[in-house]
């Protein structure tokens, strides 16, 4: 690892600093009248900015930056780039909806950008203090968003939950962080790890890990800690929720990541079953409490809270194995999140609420392409073949066969057949029953394209995996 | 020769149908180019047959890639002859279904041809590939088209037999995604061939053999899994009915042949007891069940259970056969009449469905009670009828004689109470087809349709085509017994190897 001074660390820097002087430049034109309109264009340019400066500067070793507070790596690296890529779609999707319900403003952009840039200081951090910077800066960010939409009582009602819940995971990690920093006399995620490699584990020790992770597993909204979840879902702008779903939860996979790889506590069978158990638990919940939704969003929802119990399956079995599961299954899991959510607020953006399930009735007949992009989708969701999302099942599956752990592999694959039933359950609303809304399909090209792209990237990476499988297994080892 | 032959069989049906998928202008030029492909690949099938060299025992044809180096998943495609006759019954079928669709007249027919021509692609696929997880994953895409076919296209109940028909098989088949996998932590190898060398203890081999079995067995369908077939053949539009009962049924039980008994003889002879009774059960039970139907669908349908019975009966019965005669040829005949069994019933119950899908189309309505004295009113239709009714009872010089008096025959050798309980069939399937025929075709005419609505030329030329066929499938059998003997003969040892 290269130690950087200050003044190279911030040309390392840039792309953070780039996002943050056009938040603050967008939230102030936002309040210039005759230049408002303006605020959209700017932050797509701000995105491409920082997302090509972030690849001119790509570290060749790892980097340490401001006193090793920062990391830089391909990993790092990898995650920023799927967080930019979501980004700029669910940016994009998003601005008609917006427009329509007089949400596009500076302030909500600038927010959003604040809120990418905690999230990408949490990958990047390796400093406790950084990290939970980065924690609050997203967090702060994200209840102000998911209040914007004034006229929406469900809007309040979300911000109040996931405020009051969230402060309080928050408040529970840095109690954790600081029982770390106590014993282990260090802020720096990697001298923690190797303090906990040479010394004995004390109970107490292991206490700050288990509260530090509770912290991930609220974020996570792993069962029994995903309350928040189905209520922050409905009640957000979509273009909010579609960020919720995805960027956090990478970060928060980077954060689990960087302090548990390689580390002696892994082996701690206390410690580890957690994980175990929170994922078993989560896959059930989800899936079961998924069957009985009546909402879309809620749906989703849950089954998010499913594909996090998997997410946290993977992590459990990366205590013999790798990252490189968990890794994928995250990516994977965004992606097809991220497509749901933004083919959700593009047919929300027509001026027809996509509000409860049985809205999507008769879609193909009018949105014919469409569908189709949401049942690939769908299917990716469900783990079905042909989408990338078998793969991401494929390998839990396997990792937890190769752990001898055939039952828990049966159990929550069964699981995932009773969760099929809600994803087909949209699909035949979809194709199978007759149309009760007259949508007009007067679709944008450009948006059609754009969301097209997601799916696209379901399809050929089920059919030419080995590159991607190649890269994340080779940078996660 | 061509190379690369069977990839070209799996991908041309499914690049083309995702294209028609999208193009919906011109309906002539879509029924052509439907055909067209459908006749290319059955085309290339024959081309497939020609060039089989009968008595080699490897696979043929293969084509192995890397295809996912870090999970050993491989690109690994061939063929022996079990798996080319099932090809070629598949494109078969599917021509004569892309045939018969022309006379249809439905809405998005462009996404129906598709669906078809995706569905063919990935049966080739399920049918030609040596990779465990590749046969798995063109097993389960293969729902995604059927399912869309029943739900899109179905009768008033399209959605609940579709749904139930994707969850139903769904749940069998991530058993035998588990199995796949456990088999991959033990060997690490998803190749057919290393699985042929596989051993594993008593226990795994039971466990293993339990997982794959129920798999398959939701596909045959066996029972009591076979409760989604009813539903889904009722609704389904015709062509997907005949699809559904000549193609899909037999993947469940080419996956039984080519994935089950080889791979865990042991589970499946200390189990093999159970597997009997439920085949028994099939062929008795459930033949009596059909006499009872009052719509022809669902009779077909609990008659194709009855047929699988047969055939499920065949494959379980090898181990008794060889703890008692220890003789590979009466293994080989046994299983035999399994294949030839699966072969013809695809033939025959194909045309019943098409004859019951003729006579809904007419008359709207497929209820036995409200049919009567066809005969009156179209003669040249109720021939066929009678004589694919004769066929499906197993009547000397058709194909299903052959393929169940060598499973019965089989069935004395291992134990007398199996042979008698399934001869029953001789009388209950003759019961309820002959019995169909005299309720729809005699009689008073109860429906009097004043128009000439006897079989269209295309319509005669389907169900001469499908007669001809079952005829010659039923006097020379010689062929097809050749043409898989040597297969049949190379998993028998393998099996007995095992033993």
């Amino acid at each position: 690892m290269i130690i950087q001074n200050t003044i190279t660390s911030l040309f390392h820097f840039m792309p953070e600093i780039i996002l943050s002087i056009s938040s603050m430049v967008i939230l102030l034109i936002g309040t210039l009248e005759f230049l408002k309109k303006y605020v959209f264009q700017l932050t797509i340019l701000s995105i491409l900015l920082a997302s090509s400066f972030s690849y001119m500067v790509y570290p060749e070793t790892a980097l340490s930056l401001f006193n090793a507070s920062i990391v830089k790596n391909d990993i790092t690296e990898f995650f920023k780039y799927i967080c930019y890529f979501i980004f700029l779609i669910q940016v994009l999707i998003s601005r008609k909806y917006l427009n329509i319900r007089k949400l596009d403003s500076g302030e909500f952009y600038s927010l959003l950008i604040f809120a990418l840039i905690g999230c990408l200081i949490i990958i990047s951090a390796d400093n406790l203090i950084v990290l939970f910077l980065g924690i609050e800066l997203s967090s702060l960010s994200l209840y102000s968003l998911i209040a914007l939409d004034k006229s929406n009582s469900l809007s309040s009602e979300a911000a109040i939950k996931y405020f009051v819940l969230s402060i309080i995971a928050s408040a529970i990690m840095l109690f954790g962080f600081s029982y770390l920093y106590g014993l282990t006399n260090s802020l720096s995620i990697s001298e923690i790890i190797v303090f906990s490699n040479t010394n004995e584990i004390s109970n107490l020790y292991l206490f700050s890990y288990i509260l530090i992770f509770i912290g991930v597993a609220f974020k996570f909204a792993v069962a029994p800690f995903h309350m928040w979840l189905p209520d922050v879902y409905e009640g957000s702008p979509l273009p909010v929720t579609n960020f919720i779903s995805s960027i956090p939860k990478i970060a928060f996979f980077v954060l689990a990541y960087k302090f548990l790889d390689g580390n002696n506590i892994m082996q701690i069978d206390n410690f580890h079953n957690i994980f175990l158990f929170l994922g078993i638990f989560s896959v059930i919940v989800g899936n079961l409490y998924a069957l009985a939704q009546k909402k879309i969003m809620r749906l989703i929802a849950y089954s998010g809270v499913a594909n996090s119990g998997f997410i946290f399956l993977a992590l459990y079995a990366a205590i013999e194995y790798n990252f490189s599961v968990s890794a994928f299954y995250v990516a994977s899991y965004s992606f097809a999140t991220v497509s749901l959510i933004s083919l959700v607020t593009y047919i929300s953006s027509k001026k027809y609420n996509l509000v409860y399930i049985k809205d999507f009735k008769g879609l193909s007949a009018s949105l014919g392409f469409i569908s189709v992009l949401f049942m690939v989708t769908l299917l990716s969701t469900a783990g079905i073949p042909l989408t990338v999302g078998f793969y991401a099942k494929y390998l839990v599956i396997d990792s937890l066969i190769s752990k001898d752990l055939i039952l828990v592999a049966t159990l929550v694959i069964l699981m995932t057949v009773v969760g099929l039933y809600y994803y087909l359950r949209i699909i035949w609303f979809m194709f199978f029953e007759p149309g009760i809304n007259s949508l007009v399909n007067r679709g944008d090209k450009l948006s059609v394209l754009i969301l097209s792209f997601i799916p696209a990237i379901i399809i050929m990476v089920f059919l030419f995996p080995e590159p991607i499988f190649k890269y994340i297994f080779n940078i996660l080892t | 020769m061509i190379s690369n032959i069977l990839s070209l069989l799996i991908w041309v049906p499914i690049l083309s149908g995702i294209i028609l998928y999208f193009y919906n202008r011109n309906e002539k030029i879509l029924n052509i180019y439907n055909v067209l492909i459908n006749f290319f690949v059955l085309a290339l099938s024959i081309y497939l047959l020609i060039n089989f060299k009968q008595d080699v025992e490897a696979f043929q044809f293969i084509e192995k890639y890397n295809w996912i180096n870090t999970l050993n998943i491989q690109y690994f495609l061939g063929v022996d002859g079990i798996s080319t006759l099932l090809i070629i019954l598949n494109t078969i079928i599917f021509f004569i279904v892309s045939i018969y669709n022309l006379n249809l007249k439905i809405d998005k027919r462009n996404q129906y041809y598709a669906s078809f021509l995706i569905a063919n692609g990935l049966t080739i696929g399920v049918f030609s590939s040596l990779d465990a997880i590749l046969f798995y994953i063109f097993f389960e895409a293969l729902l995604i088209p059927m399912f869309l076919i029943i739900g899109i296209w179905g009768g008033a109940n399209r959605i609940y037999a579709s749904i139930k028909f994707f969850i139903y098989t769904f749940f069998g088949s991530v058993l035998l995604l588990i199995s796949f996998l456990y088999i991959n932590s033990k060997i690490s190898s998803f190749d057919i061939n290393y699985l042929y060398d596989a051993n594993f203890t008593l226990v795994e081999q039971e466990w293993l053999f339990i997982a794959m079995a129920i798999a398959f067995a939701i596909k045959i369908p066996m029972f009591p899994f076979h409760t989604w077939l009813p539903d889904a053949h009722v609704q389904a539009p015709t062509s997907g009915s005949v699809v559904l009962a000549a193609i899909l049924l037999k993947v469940g039980a080419y996956g039984f042949i080519r994935y089950v008994l080889p791979v865990v003889p042991i589970g499946a002879m200390s189990l093999d007891i159970y597997f009997i009774i439920l085949s028994l059960i099939a062929i008795a039970y459930v033949g009596l069940i059909a006499i009872t139907q009052n719509d022809m669908k669902k009779l077909i349908a609990y008659s194709s259970i009855s047929h699988m019975g047969f055939v499920t009966l065949g494959f379980f019965i090898i181990f008794q056969l060889f703890e008692k005669t220890s003789n590979v040829d009466d293994l080989i005949i046994s299983l035999s009449g399994s294949l030839y069994q699966i072969i013809s019933h695809g033939f025959v119950s194909a045309s019943l469905f098409i004859c019951v899908g003729s006579i809904y189309d007419r008359y709207k309505t497929k209820k036995i009670s409200d049919l009567s004295g066809l005969l009156n009113q179209m003669p040249v239709y109720s021939w066929f009828f009678l004589f694919f009714a004769l066929a499906n009872c197993g009547l000397p010089g058709t194909s299903s004689f052959v393929g169940e008096l060598l499973i019965i025959i089989s069935s004395f050798k291992a134990n007398f109470i199996y042979a008698f309980i399934s001869s029953s069939t001789l009388i209950i399937s003759a019961f309820y087809s002959l019995w169909l025929v005299k309720r729809v075709i005699y009689g008073e005419i109860k429906i009097d349709l004043d128009k000439n609505i006897d079989a269209n030329n295309l319509e005669k030329l389907i169900l001469f085509t499908l007669a001809l066929i079952i005829i010659i499938l039923g006097i020379y059998p010689d062929f097809i017994m050749n043409f898989m003997n040597t297969s049949l003969r190379h998993i028998s040892e393998t099996i007995i190897f095992k033993l």
